[in-house]
């Protein structure tokens, strides 16, 4: 029996070996024993815009609990100013910064799948790239709150843009916080583009199979006219490639950018060369961790287990393990070069980090060993990483570890830098959870608003998977492996 | 004899006679250089160094892109694994950590100011140091040279062994232990630069110093790839084998470490010039004085935009000769960087020697009889690897 055969049962029940896990990958997503007998029209029946299942009102209504959490703090806020939140000299970056940071790092998963993956024509992309890149413009959204609000006066925020003006008002172009601002706009811009770019082919579909008329006319719009003729699929996959190119250098710059935002400083901890590759793969580990939390009740929710196969969790979790280690590699190096430094301010950021007994934070900086280092390293093992409840569990805890990971590296640098007499520490306000829990609701709920009224699997890409399928097999060659040859 | 065999054997001709000439042409340079002087009383030790450093990323890199392969199971890594396993095998690493001892341990205050018992009397960083330089520097060395070395002779070994039964469960067993052994690669190698490298500034240090040197030396392994490849692409056993998607994906790889080497620097430099602290603005002031700024300048041209446009374009990767020629760029500007990140600790003016250069061609001739010599041990293409016929078949 060849490895391919021995691999179709087994990728979608997740029960395989060492050998079927290296099989061919063109069976990931369709299963030709099975899905060749299906209809197509009835395949893509599992695609389209969900309907509102009891989880889906539970999960939007505790989302828009949360939105309305954050609405208020933001009134309190603007109507208050930002001392309501617990920034305060010597810590300057609280929570504001601490979670900018985290949901940027989560939004880069989507273009991680989406750009590069389909850079690289890794066709297992194509199940969940689509709620990826909505992962990516929710947690945006969520990430721009911060700085913008932290301006003090997010009115007049276009200031921070370079514009002729009377009030001789210039951006300082030499401060990596307006790099982040061109570098996050940029972002958000082109993955927006590319996510709306890439729906145009099911918006059409979706039109197609309207049955009333405002939905009908709505994507109609939307599909831009969408024929569907050789010319317009020509063109399109060019625009795809185009934006995934564009979009491929942005996954690495607005993370690196992110960093210089710390690197440049010379705060201790800070000004460090290692920052930006490893903030690079701190981003990607949160965001597969955060892709990973979403799909497995999203998958066992709206039936997607043909689709979101083991063989995606598992995959998911060794990008999730290459760049744990990688972010582990980070902390060690952090450390050893603190103490190799030999200067004073250094080493006494390490022993505020590590003096469980005589300093405030040290229990952060164990919580992010624990949760960010510790548990993910149980990803070595094969049987975990098809465990969905395991999966579900560590990916939780590398989202919490990456949170205390900016904890660690913002109040504890800032609340003891260089003058003892200076030093304080950093008390967060209920304002401060409300906004952070409140993003979480936000997020939350605009992934489901998404899932209800939008197609969440690409519709189209698993038509031409299944197209190639059907073709290879009328023609009686094997399933090819189209994650790589196509 | 089989096809495969001769084949072998004519490339391990060709490397050899490579080899044996660029060893002499050393030795005669070098003996030349030392003799006539020039005004630096350590010239041979230093062209020693800079001459040793660069073959020696060739041959780590070489013995971590062969784990990258394991680990990551790469249709790309089945032809081409045996070339980064001569380059890197257990011999090649054994001789390049042997040939390091006299710069260590022989010739150690020349090279280190933590060696320096004046200097540590008065430098408190230094002295913070001491623990670490002192007797543990000498163990670290072995461990370093020990590992490596177990690790080259056990996927070594596996690939023989894989060869000769034609048993699955050996390109497995190197799988299977592959990331693990990447790991511990990463980490030893960010050590091992460090304690050879680095450390030859008193104050200085850079946390991404280590992985920027890792890269320099992948670059340099893919890019020897490439030139294998485009020199043998039409003959056996490689006719047939070097096909468009490999020599893409070995060009590929050239081009993600051409960038992900750019990425580092312009990190590295931002980040130091941007804190302007005294202690890690040392190292970027020795590289701008005395002319030394036009190389740091020049690398930006010739190490990052020459080969990123080049590499780039899908007919550069799908042409076995153009491809080898890129290959051949990339080996002569990571000499160049090499020579700019290792000769201005302790030259202060710009210039090579007749040593420099009679060095460089001493260890070259070194690795390369070392990598003929290995690669005639085995064919050339692991014919018994399962998954070289999906790698074909994938073509």
């Amino acid at each position: 029996m060849s490895l391919i055969d021995m691999n179709k049962h087994e990728m979608i029940t997740g029960e395989w070996d060492n050998r079927s896990i290296d099989g061919r990958i063109g069976d990931i997503v369709l299963d030709p024993n099975r899905h060749l007998e299906a209809k197509l029209p009835g395949l893509l029946g599992k695609l389209l815009p969900q309907n509102m299942r009891s989880p889906w009102f539970v999960m939007a209504g505790i989302g828009f609990v949360f939105v309305n959490i954050l609405l208020l703090c933001v009134t309190i806020l603007v109507l208050t100013g930002i001392g309501v939140w617990g920034n305060n000299q010597p810590v300057g970056w609280g929570f504001d910064i601490i979670n900018f940071v985290w949901w940027i790092g989560i939004g880069h998963a989507g273009t991680l799948i989406s750009a590069i993956l389909l850079l690289l024509r890794n066709q297992w992309r194509n199940s969940i790239n689509r709620f990826a890149e909505a992962m990516t413009i929710f947690a945006v959204m969520c990430a721009g709150m911060y700085p913008l609000l932290h301006t003090g006066r997010p009115w007049v925020a276009y200031w921070l843009f370079p514009y002729p003006n009377v009030m001789a008002l210039w951006p300082q172009f030499r401060s990596p916080l307006i790099w982040d601002v061109f570098a996050v706009s940029t972002y958000f811009t082109v993955s927006l583009l590319f996510w709306y770019v890439g729906m145009i082919p099911d918006f059409a579909t979706l039109r197609d199979r309207a049955t009333s008329a405002i939905p009908r006319h709505v994507f109609g719009m939307l599909a831009l006219g969408w024929t569907g003729s050789a010319k317009a699929w020509h063109r399109y996959m060019h625009a795809s490639i185009m934006l995934a190119g564009l979009s491929a250098p942005l996954v690495l710059s607005v993370h690196s950018i992110v960093s210089f935002d710390f690197a440049m400083a010379i705060v201790p901890g800070w000004n460090t060369t290692i920052f930006p590759p490893y903030f690079v793969a701190g981003a990607v580990f949160a965001g597969f961790a955060m892709v990973i939390m979403f799909s497995i009740p999203i998958r066992k929710w709206y039936r997607l287990e043909d689709f979101i196969t083991m063989k995606h969790f598992d995959w998911m979790a060794k990008v999730m393990l290459a760049t744990g280690l990688i972010v582990a590699y980070g902390y060690m190096m952090e450390t050893f070069y603190g103490w190799y430094s030999g200067q004073s301010a250094e080493m006494a950021l390490l022993y505020n980090r590590g003096n469980l007994a005589n300093t405030p934070y040290s229990w952060a900086f164990y919580s992010l060993i624990l949760f960010n280092v510790v548990i993910p390293n149980f990803l070595w093992i094969p049987k975990v990483r098809q465990n969905l409840t395991a999966l579900f569990w560590i990916s939780l805890s590398v989202n919490i570890g990456m949170w205390f990971e900016r904890y660690v590296i913002i109040p504890i640098s800032l609340s003891r830098d260089y003058l003892p007499s200076s030093f304080g520490y950093y008390t967060p306000t209920i304002v401060d959870f409300g906004m952070f829990f409140g993003t979480i609701g936000f997020f939350v709920f605009m992934m489901f608003l998404f899932i209800r009224f939008l197609p969440m699997i690409n519709m189209f890409e698993i038509k031409e998977l299944w197209h190639h399928m059907s073709h290879h097999k009328e023609h009686g060659h094997d399933v090819v492996a189209t994650g790589e040859a196509h | 004899m089989s096809e495969t065999t001769v084949q072998t054997t004519r490339i391990n001709k060709t490397c050899m006679t490579l080899g044996g000439v660029a060893l002499v042409a050393g030795i005669i340079l070098a003996l030349v250089g030392a003799m006539s002087g020039g005004g630096d009383p350590h010239a041979f030790q230093h062209g020693y160094f800079f001459g040793w450093t660069y073959w020696a990323c060739m041959a780590f890199g070489c013995f971590g892109v062969s784990l990258l392969h394991h680990a990551a199971r790469g249709h790309w890594g089945f032809p081409v694994v045996r070339i980064f396993e001569a380059g890197g095998g257990p011999i090649t690493l054994a001789v390049f950590f042997a040939a390091l001892i006299p710069v260590i341990f022989g010739w150690r205050e020349i090279f280190y100011p933590w060696a320096d018992a004046a200097r540590v009397a008065v430098d408190p960083v230094l002295q913070h140091r001491a623990p670490y330089f002192g007797g543990f520097f000498a163990i670290r060395y072995v461990i370093y040279a020990g590992v490596f070395i177990l690790l080259s002779l056990l996927n070594q070994n596996w690939l023989r062994q894989e060869e000769r039964t034609g048993d699955d469960r050996w390109w497995k067993k190197r799988q299977y232990w592959g990331g693990l052994f990447l790991v511990v690669y990463v980490i030893l190698t960010n050590f091992m630069w460090t304690d050879w490298m680095m450390s030859m500034y008193d104050h200085w240090y850079s946390t991404i110093y280590g992985v920027w040197i890792m890269v320099g030396s992948a670059l340099l392994a893919f890019a020897f790839t490439g030139i294998v490849l485009g020199t043998q692409y039409d003959k056996v056993p490689y006719k047939g084998v070097v096909v468009p998607w490999l020599t893409k994906d070995i060009g590929n790889w050239m081009l993600t470490f051409t960038m992900v080497w750019a990425y580092f620097s312009l990190s590295q430099y931002l980040i130091i010039w941007s804190g302007n602290l005294p202690e890690f603005t040392k190292y970027f002031i020795d590289r701008s004085l005395n002319g030394w700024i036009y190389v740091g300048w020049s690398l930006i041209v010739i190490h990052f935009f020459v080969p990123f446009i080049s590499l780039l374009s899908p007919t550069v990767k799908r042409q076995p000769w153009r491809l080898a020629l890129v290959g051949a760029w990339i080996l002569f500007v990571r000499l160049i960087d090499v020579w700019f990140v290792v000769t201005p600790t302790w030259k202060t003016s710009i210039g090579i020697n007749a040593v420099d250069i009679g060095m460089f061609l001493f260890f070259g001739g070194v690795w390369m009889l070392l990598f003929g010599w290995r690669l005639a041990q085995a064919p050339l293409i692991t014919t018994m690897t399962p998954r070289l016929k999906e790698a074909v078949d994938h073509a």
